[in-house]
This record gives C-alpha cells, sequence and structure tokens, in this order.
C-alpha cells in the first residue's frame, strides 16, 4: 500500500497562506484591541458628559475652530463605534476674550491681573501648572488588560505596560485615577461672536464648505468652548494571571523582591523587614524610573509623563504618572452649520447633536413652540381685529420694532404678512411674538 | 427656519421630523399648513428630507 503523499508546491502554497492568515489575523487583532481600548477609555470620559480628546494632547485650546465634514447622524455613528471624535482639521485657533468677566468674580484674586490661558498653564514664578484654575474631578477608570500586542498605544498612559513588567504578569485587572484634574471655558454668547466675527473675515473661504438647508449633507465649524485637563494619573495594578501553589515558572518577577527571605538567625526580625522592603521599594522605584526614559531607536525621550512608584507588593503595583503641564482629556464645545453664503447658524451644542435621541427632543420643542406661537398669534389677530386705527398702526409698528416685519405694511396686508413671519423652529421669534401679544392685550 | 423671496411672495417652513414617530411628523406638518394657509396663501412645495419636511407657501405679496 502507498501512502498518498501531496506534492510539495501544494503544502509550500498551504504552509504561505496559513503563514498569511495568521499574519494577517494578528494584524487585526492588534488593531481591533487598541481600538477597543480606545473607546473603552473614551466611554469613561464620556461617562463624565465630556466629549473625548484622544490621544492625550495638550495642544487644544478653548477658541479653536474645527472643520466637520460628516453628517451629524454619520459621526453619532462613529462616536458610538470609536468612542471619540476625530479633530482632524483645525481651521483656526481664537483668543476668547470672555475670560476676564467669566471668572474675574470668584477665581481671580483681587487686583491681580491674569492672562489666560497663559497664566493658568504656565504660571510666572512657580512650576504648579493649572494650580489656580478650577478643580474638576472624575471617577476611576476600571480595566482587564493581557500583555501583548498595541497594549502600550492603545492605553494612552505609560504605567499600565510598565505596572504589568513589573508584575511580570500578562494579565492584569486595574484602575486607572484621574487627578489633578482642572477645566477652563467661556461663555458660548462671547464665543460665538467673535466666532461669527472671525466668519465674516474668512466668508469666502468658508463659502467652499456651505451648503444651502436643503442639502442632504452640511458642514459645521465646531468650537471648543470648555476644556479639562488631568495632570496625574494613578494606575494601580492587580496581578490577575493564574498560578497555583505559590510556585511560579520562569524568571522571577520584580515585585519578588519585596517579599526577600530574612536572614536565618536574625534577631531584629522587624527591623531587617523593613529595611529590606525599603531597599526593594528603592530598587523598583528606580526601575519605573528607567522605564520612564525609555528611548526610541533614534534616541529620543518617548512621549508621556513622568513616573513614579506609589505602592507595591507581590502582586499589585501603583504607579503614578505625571504630566506636566496637564494634558487634556477631554472638552465641550458647540457647532454651527456653514449657510450656503458662508455665514453661520445658530450655536448648537456638540454634545446634543452627538445624542441620538436629540432630534427627538428638537421636534418636542418645534411642537410646543407651534402651539404658542399658533395661540399667542389668535391673541394678536383678535386684538388687532377689534382695535381702533390708531392703535392698529402703533401694532404695526410695534411689530416692525420687534422685527417681526422685515417693512412696514399697510393695514390690510399686516396680518398675512405677520403670519408669515410665525417660525417655531425660532425660539427668540416665540418670544417676540408673546411681547407683541402683551403690547395687544395692554389698554390702549 | 423661514426664507424670504419678496418678488414672487415665496416662503419656506420647515418641520422636523420625529424620529420616534411619524404620526406626530405628519400633524405637526399639518398644523403648519393649516395655520400659514388661512389667509389666502396656498402651498406650492413639499420635500420630504431626512430629518425634515420643507414645505414651499406662496401668496399676494
Amino acid at each position: 500500500m502507498t501512502t498518498p503523499q501531496l506534492p510539495v508546491r501544494s503544502i509550500l502554497g498551504a504552509t504561505a497562506l496559513i503563514t498569511l492568515i495568521i499574519g494577517g489575523t494578528g494584524c487585526a487583532t492588534k488593531e481591533s484591541a487598541i481600538q477597543k481600548a480606545a473607546k473603552d477609555w473614551c466611554m469613561t470620559i464620556r461617562g463624565c458628559q465630556v466629549i473625548p480628546v484622544y490621544p492625550l494632547t495638550e495642544d487644544i485650546q478653548p477658541g479653536d475652530i474645527f472643520l466637520v465634514q460628516v453628517p451629524i447622524d454619520r459621526q453619532q455613528n462613529l462616536y458610538r463605534a470609536q468612542g471619540f471624535l476625530a479633530l482632524d482639521n483645525h481651521l483656526a485657533r481664537l483668543n476668547p476674550t470672555g475670560y476676564e468677566d467669566f471668572y474675574a468674580h470668584n477665581f481671580f484674586a483681587k487686583g491681580s491681573t491674569n492672562r489666560l490661558l497663559s497664566d493658568w498653564i504656565r504660571p510666572r514664578g512657580t512650576n504648579q501648572s493649572w494650580a489656580a484654575a478650577p478643580h474638576a474631578a472624575f471617577p476611576s477608570y476600571a480595566f482587564t488588560v493581557r500583555n501583548g500586542a498595541g497594549l502600550s498605544l492603545a492605553v494612552p498612559i505609560q504605567g499600565v505596560p510598565v505596572g504589568l513588567s513589573l508584575l511580570a504578569s500578562d494579565a492584569a485587572s486595574g484602575s486607572v485615577q484621574i487627578q489633578d484634574a482642572h477645566t477652563v471655558g467661556v461663555d458660548t454668547l462671547s464665543l460665538y461672536r467673535q466666532v461669527q466675527q472671525w466668519a465674516e473675515t474668512n466668508r469666502t473661504f468658508l463659502q467652499n464648505f456651505g451648503t444651502p438647508a436643503s442639502a442632504p449633507e452640511r458642514n459645521y465649524l465646531r468650537v471648543v468652548s470648555r476644556l479639562y485637563t488631568a495632570g496625574r494619573l494613578t494606575v494601580s495594578l492587580k496581578d490577575a494571571s493564574n498560578r497555583s501553589g505559590g510556585l511560579d515558572a520562569g524568571v522571577p518577577k520584580p515585585v519578588n523582591l519585596l517579599t526577600p527571605e530574612l536572614p536565618a538567625n536574625a534577631t531584629n526580625v522587624a527591623g531587617n523587614a523593613l529595611q529590606n522592603f525599603t531597599n526593594a521599594f528603592g530598587a523598583l522605584s528606580q526601575m519605573v524610573s528607567a522605564a520612564a526614559k525609555a528611548t526610541d531607536a533614534a534616541g529620543n525621550v518617548l512621549p508621556g509623563g513622568s513616573l513614579r512608584l506609589a505602592a507595591a507588593s507581590a502582586r499589585t503595583v501603583s504607579i503614578d504618572e505625571t504630566f506636566d503641564p496637564a494634558l487634556s482629556i477631554g472638552y465641550l464645545g458647540f457647532d454651527c452649520v456653514i449657510e450656503a453664503d458662508g455665514g453661520l447658524g445658530p450655536p448648537i451644542p456638540t454634545h446634543a447633536n452627538l445624542e441620538p435621541d436629540y432630534r427627538v427632543k428638537q421636534f418636542e420643542s418645534f411642537k410646543a413652540n407651534l402651539d404658542e406661537n399658533v395661540d399667542t398669534f389668535k391673541q394678536i389677530e383678535n386684538a388687532y381685529a377689534t382695535a381702533s386705527a390708531d392703535r392698529k398702526s402703533a401694532i404695526r409698528q410695534q411689530a416692525l420694532e420687534l422685527g417681526l416685519l422685515a417693512a412696514p405694511v399697510p393695514d390690510d396686508k399686516f396680518i398675512r404678512t405677520l403670519r408669515r413671519s410665525v417660525d417655531a423652529n425660532d425660539a427668540a421669534k416665540t418670544a417676540r411674538f408673546k411681547k407683541l401679544a402683551e403690547f395687544c392685550g395692554q389698554s390702549q | 427656519m423661514t426664507n424670504w423671496n419678496s418678488a414672487m411672495a415665496q416662503y419656506t417652513k420647515s418641520v422636523p421630523k420625529n424620529p420616534a414617530d411619524s404620526d406626530d411628523t405628519l400633524d405637526a406638518v399639518l398644523e403648519v399648513i393649516i395655520f400659514q394657509t388661512q389667509d389666502g396663501d396656498e402651498l406650492v412645495g413639499f420635500q420630504n428630507k431626512k430629518d425634515q419636511v420643507v414645505l414651499t407657501f406662496e401668496g399676494e405679496d
């Protein structure tokens, strides 16, 4: 009996195919691991009603203007899928002039002169970056992690991979505490005014991205109005790998330094134990410092904050990572649609745009305004019908002054023209109609 | 949002859609049509968009 033999070429081909498949899967796994970690991180920030910045950066400020060419519903999908929004089309950086009025009441010392943001980011005469800014607090971020492809890239902090290497573990559960968090912002009203002035100056440029109201996809300007920063992240890791009977195979892990054997026949056991722990902790701290000074192939220091060992035991490691100056972890802002003529629409909070139920709320608001507008208009119509000629003239004049009429109109055209002006999408106009109804209700 | 064309006495009204309830949207559209046509203006255009309905009215200037 002869054993069937596969052709050599087929075996080579199959091997190459398997290699390709394994290689391809590895890449996909690495990419998806990075995306998952990025999303987990961002979901924590989002849980605090803040739009995440990923990766963390110092180079984003209130007054930054980004061009958004992704439709709102597509943005909602991306936001759900990735957890963050790419800020890649940076058009301009305004220096908000409203800081002083916004913070002068309670945050500036009497008689002090503050030049924001520079006096808060890099205060003169002190190295306490952001210390004068209003504080903020975030909940801790719990995670489980396995040592593997992409980890150091996916988690935006160095402490996690360094901690894993100290534990010599391939799996750990842990938490990240966002500390020394601060916030700075400026009111939408003053910033929107500045953005409008900027848009007027750059109208020709914005016309390239302007679309009519009827266009299916519209472009927006996204303006950052508030920033959240973190000066320190504390990473706590607990070894989650499976071991039994206290037997570890392979190279001893660094944290084993913390449980050295005491010398035999030692008399001062407590003193020796304390001294051993202190020595070992010092050795570990040096390892952490060395890890933070890691350089790439070209000898450049790798990005990230400075690391300091905060606590350690045989199964846990806690590391402080400090960013000086602090890095932005999230922001709030508003979006303005770019009209066909290069003008800007009203400011809509970015957060509202990203929430799927925003459209439901928008409709409910429209419906409530519509009902109110119809009632108010009936009051005006009834009052106008029974008014004297002089009173009618006064009502028309009042409507003109309130901006409900574009130009003076005669008596017989007033109601028809005024009706065309009713707009339930415009809350300001709804309020002006109410003022006119109140005027109509006043005694002559 | 209202867009005016004074020469033609033509203007538009947009009604946002309720993504959760199309009947609600229809009611709102009908309410706007009834309100705007009470003085003789006519509905001359209807655009059903993804997130809003745009109604065009025309009347004597």
